[in-house]
């Protein structure tokens, strides 16, 4: 069926009269002509053409046909096929049962009750079609209305709630679309109405359509679940591990959380208030990778009662150093500062670092791909066009790279501009020898920055004493983050957005011409936070909660932790399917039914609502192709008229003539 | 093929020579030889040149002389010496920008290539000839004079005419009555538009200041007929005024009111004893320098 994005613009339609008058009491346009004297011409009323000429009346269908495509074209028409075309009959009463299949459906005997609610209807129901969706966060099965309730039967047999988290909108969808325009509608809907679920952005149902609630009773009692499990290396081989409890339940509880795997056991007992999460909080040592489970004592939903974790150390962050030429001493010292401070073992960073090196006909995409983070140490000179671009992809794809200035730093900042990677505007050098008498220093740090983590007021004294000789000034744009400060306010370390990556962009050089950085303490922790700055170590560790889209061979039928391709997943039930609130559905019916009609009965034609609608074809692409024809056309018409006319004017016309 | 004299006088042909001198000289002289015989040379007492004995001719005009050296028949042409002189008054009136699709000139150009046509002929028989060029007041004014450098000045000031403004017949003869001190010949080329009772009138006076006048009217054919068979809107080129109509349907209500209206004029000049030759732009200029000659012969 048709509908319109913007069916006001339909009213321009009205425009169409226009030319249809003006073609019905066009008259002969009168020719201008300076005469003489007009002393014995009398005014006389100009004739009407008598006789259409049919290409006129060509023109005019052409003109009509343009400006109507237009318009519609304006009013983005869409064609819609309707998904469902049931048998129209005006006594048809259709039930359509919609029986929710989330993980908390789980809860209790929530789920045999419902069952045996919904059969309990159906044996009662008077309509005559009786049609079935069963939905969690998607619709999983569904029969559409007809007079064989087996149909219904059958899918019910082994029917259980997956671990997936509900959304009911694509159930209502789906359900509302089953229903015969025509017929008497009955929607029957079963579930735990648990609040998490069912405050969605729902679409709205028709008023003609009847609903029955059949609320689930989810009785009270204890539910404690696990909400998540974080891991914090302590020292080289400790972790701290923190298991968040949240009490769902109506009272106070105190209850033992317990992990298990391998041979670890223990067990911290946490009290709780209803509604309140907290912490148990163990320290392991981490010898290798190893999966564990959190546990809580059975309650009312045990789904919630386990959680998957991983106790490993985060893999290797790979960082490539472009090393083009080894005659290069100041690009040299500077990737040896950097390696060497990345790969010195530390006793309380579980974070670990592999320094390559790359030359200069390696710095490919194909290469670089590899890498976690990509360093630049004042060899940016040596970057030819393609590699800029190169390295650009690289960043725009949410890597980081980080790029210290060389001799060549004009020619960096420059290319930074050209490529459209800086914002920020270059300005010149400040400072141009090692003997200055006041060296420049550093004087804050971005709070927001991952840098404002490890230098904090202590820490950051020492950071502050760092001499800096000379330096590239820089005036930075709002776009370009800067890090790092000098006293007088200047950027010393920028994080340049490119694409859903950044730039880490240094405006000093790490080498003793230009600064005694690497001499001092923070250089080390300085440089490592600065490899992270844009690197989320966390994305080495997946964490997914069931019915997600898992890139694993097999489906997962329970919550694990899993090792695949390098990574550590951890799938686990959503913790929303814990919450035990329940919807109102005395208040929940009217606002439902006050929201936008899925469809609207209108004169003759059913008006699907967008998100119910099956497949769509945008019909404005063909009506612009219909007008630029019609153009065209008029066009022609119109020039061989003009030429036609010109040369009947030109033969009667003196003046023009002359 | 031989190219016929009217040809040679067609507005057509002539107006591609922009040049006045050229174009009167070729009309004159075409129109001249075209006569069978030249009867308006020889009344001076000023030689003029030899020319070919034409068996029939005078005796008298022989140059005896001529034929006892060479043995030809030779006669001897005299340039008439008169003192009349042939004022030339032309109405520039913006009247006069129209041509019609079927001439080919406008209405000014012809009156032009009439003046120019007649100055050349009266220059010729060696009368002074004057011009008097008007709209609302008089626009260029040229003295009597017989000098050949006089043609050239005459047909200079034809040159710069522009058709332009109303044209106020009464203050124009009434201001060129009394520069008018001795006998000659008005040549009055207009339109006339509008003037019927007045022009008749105001030449009339001139025969008072012993001054025969040839009132030549100039109308392109469009204006005999009104041929437009389109709608038009009609624009004064006087006064401006507009009227928009369908030719068609009023034609017949036009001609009879320009019938009339030509009627009246020739009427008018009747009495007043005013020679009156209506021309249209597209009639050969034989007609005015027939016109002009017969008036010329009657004048002597």
């Amino acid at each position: 069926m048709l509908s319109f994005g913007n069916s006001l613009f339909l009213l321009a339609l009205v425009g169409l009269a226009v030319p249809v008058i003006l073609h019905l009491i066009n008259r002969e346009l009168a020719v201008n002509l300076r005469f003489p004297s007009i002393r014995f011409i009398d005014q006389s009323q100009l004739p009407r053409r008598e006789k259409r000429k049919l290409r006129d009346l060509l023109l005019l269908l052409l003109r009509l046909f343009l400006f109507a495509s237009i318009v519609l074209a304006f009013a983005k028409p869409v064609w819609i096929e309707p998904l469902v075309q049931a048998p129209e009959r005006s006594s048809l009463k259709q039930t359509v049962y919609l029986l929710d299949a989330s993980s908390s459906m789980s809860r209790g005997n929530i789920w045999r009750d419902s069952l045996d609610a919904l059969r309990k209807d159906l044996a009662d129901t008077e309509s005559d079609e009786i049609g079935l969706v069963v939905f969690a966060d998607r619709v999983l099965s569904q029969v559409p209305p007809s007079v064989d309730e087996e149909q219904v039967e059958n899918l019910l047999k082994g029917l259980e709630p997956t671990f997936a988290a509900g959304d009911p909108a694509t159930g209502l969808q789906s359900a509302v679309r089953f229903f015969n325009p025509d017929a008497e509608k009955r929607l029957v809907l079963i579930s735990d109405f648990q609040e998490t679920d069912w405050q969605r952005d729902l679409p709205g149902i028709p008023e003609d359509v009847k609903f029955v609630f059949m609320p689930a009773e989810i009785g009270g009692g204890q539910n404690v679940g696990i909400v998540n499990v974080n891991t914090i290396p302590i020292g080289k081989e400790q972790a701290r591990i923190f298991v968040a409890v949240r009490n769902n339940g109506t009272e106070s509880v105190t209850v033992p959380v317990i992990i298990e795997g391998g041979t670890i056991s223990e067990e911290k007992m946490v009290t709780l208030s209803p509604g309140q999460t907290g912490n148990a909080t163990f320290v392991q040592a981490v010898t290798e990778p190893i999966s564990l489970t959190a546990n809580l004592p059975s309650d009312r939903y045990i789904r919630d009662n386990r959680w998957h974790f991983w106790l490993a150390p985060p893999p290797l962050i790979r960082v490539y150093a472009f090393l083009p030429n080894l005659d290069e001493p100041r690009a040299v010292n500077a990737f040896y500062y950097f390696q060497t401070a990345l790969e010195v073992e530390s006793d309380t960073d579980w974070v670990r670092f592999e320094v390559t090196a790359l030359d200069r006909g390696f710095f490919e995409e194909s290469v670089i791909q590899d890498a976690d983070v990509v360093v630049i140490p004042a060899a940016s000179a040596y970057l030819r066009d393609h590699q800029w671009e190169v390295l650009k992809n690289y960043i725009a794809e949410g890597q980081t790279a980080i790029l210290l200035p060389g001799d060549g730093f004009p020619k960096q900042f420059r290319a930074l501009e050209r490529n459209g990677m800086m914002s920020s505007r270059f300005l010149g050098l400040a400072g141009n020898t090692n003997e200055r008498q006041t060296p420049y220093h550093l004087g804050s740090v971005h709070p927001s920055s991952h840098l404002a983590q490890t230098f904090d007021d202590v820490a950051a004294k020492d950071l502050f004493l760092v001499n800096v000789y000379r330096y590239v000034r820089l005036q930075a744009s709002q776009e370009d983050l800067v890090i790092l400060a000098f006293e007088n306010g200047d950027p010393a370390l920028l994080r340049l957005a490119v694409g859903q990556g950044g730039l880490i962009a240094s405006t000093f050089a790490f080498d003793p011409s230009w600064t005694d950085m690497p001499l001092r303490n923070s250089f080390l922790p300085l440089v490592r936070e600065l490899v992270q700055e844009g690197f989320d170590t966390n994305r080495l560790r997946k964490k997914m909660f069931m019915e997600e889209v898992v890139l694993v061979a097999d489906p997962l039928t329970q919550p694990a932790a899993l090792h695949r391709e390098g990574q550590y997943w951890e799938v686990n039930v959503n913790p929303s399917e814990s919450v035990m609130i329940q919807i109102d559905t005395e208040q929940y019916l009217p606002a439902l039914l006050s929201q936008k009609p899925l469809y609207t009965q209108t004169t003759g034609s059913v008006r699907i609502d967008p998100r119910l609608e099956g497949s769509r074809t945008d019909l404005w692409p063909w009506l612009l192709m219909i007008a630029l024809l019609c153009f065209f056309l008029e066009s022609l018409l119109t020039g061989i008229k003009d030429a036609a006319q010109s040369s009947v004017l030109k033969r009667r016309d003196p003046v023009q003539r002359a | 093929m031989a190219v016929a004299y009217k040809d040679l006088l067609d507005p057509a042909n002539l107006t591609r020579i922009e040049n006045y001198a050229l174009m009167a000289k070729a009309a004159v002289e075409g129109f001249l030889s075209g006569m069978h015989r030249s009867v308006y040379h020889g009344f001076g007492t000023e030689f003029l040149q030899y020319r070919n004995y034409v068996p029939g001719e005078d005796l008298k005009s022989l140059d005896w002389k001529v034929y006892a050296k060479r043995n030809e028949l030779v006669t001897k042409v005299f340039q008439e010496e008169t003192s009349m002189n042939c004022y030339f008054v032309v109405d520039a009136s913006a009247s006069h920008e129209y041509r019609g699709e079927r001439a080919a000139v406008t209405k000014l150009r012809y009156a032009c290539m009439v003046a120019a046509c007649l100055a050349y002929l009266a220059t010729r028989q060696g009368d002074n000839i004057a011009l008097f060029a008007y709209q609302d007041s008089i626009v260029e004014a040229l003295e009597p004079g017989h000098r050949n450098s006089q043609l050239l000045r005459f047909l200079q000031v034809l040159t710069r005419l522009k058709p332009e403004g109303q044209a106020n017949h009464e203050k124009l003869l009434e201001s060129i009555t009394h520069r008018m001190r001795s006998r000659g010949l008005v040549v009055y080329l207009s339109d006339m538009l509008e003037a019927e009772n007045i022009l008749p009138r105001q030449l009339e006076n001139l025969r008072f200041q012993h001054c025969d006048c040839l009132a030549l009217q100039i109308l392109d054919p469009d204006e005999k007929d009104l041929p437009h068979g389109y709608p038009v809107r009609y624009i004064d080129s006087e006064s401006g005024r507009e009227v928009t109509t369908f030719a068609d349907t009023v034609r017949e209500s036009y001609e009879k009111s320009m019938n009339q209206f030509l009627n009246d004029l020739k009427t008018g000049f009747s009495h007043a004893q005013v020679e009156y030759t209506p021309l249209l732009t597209t009639h050969h200029l034989g007609h005015a320098l027939g016109q002009y000659l017969h008036k010329r012969e009657a004048i002597n």
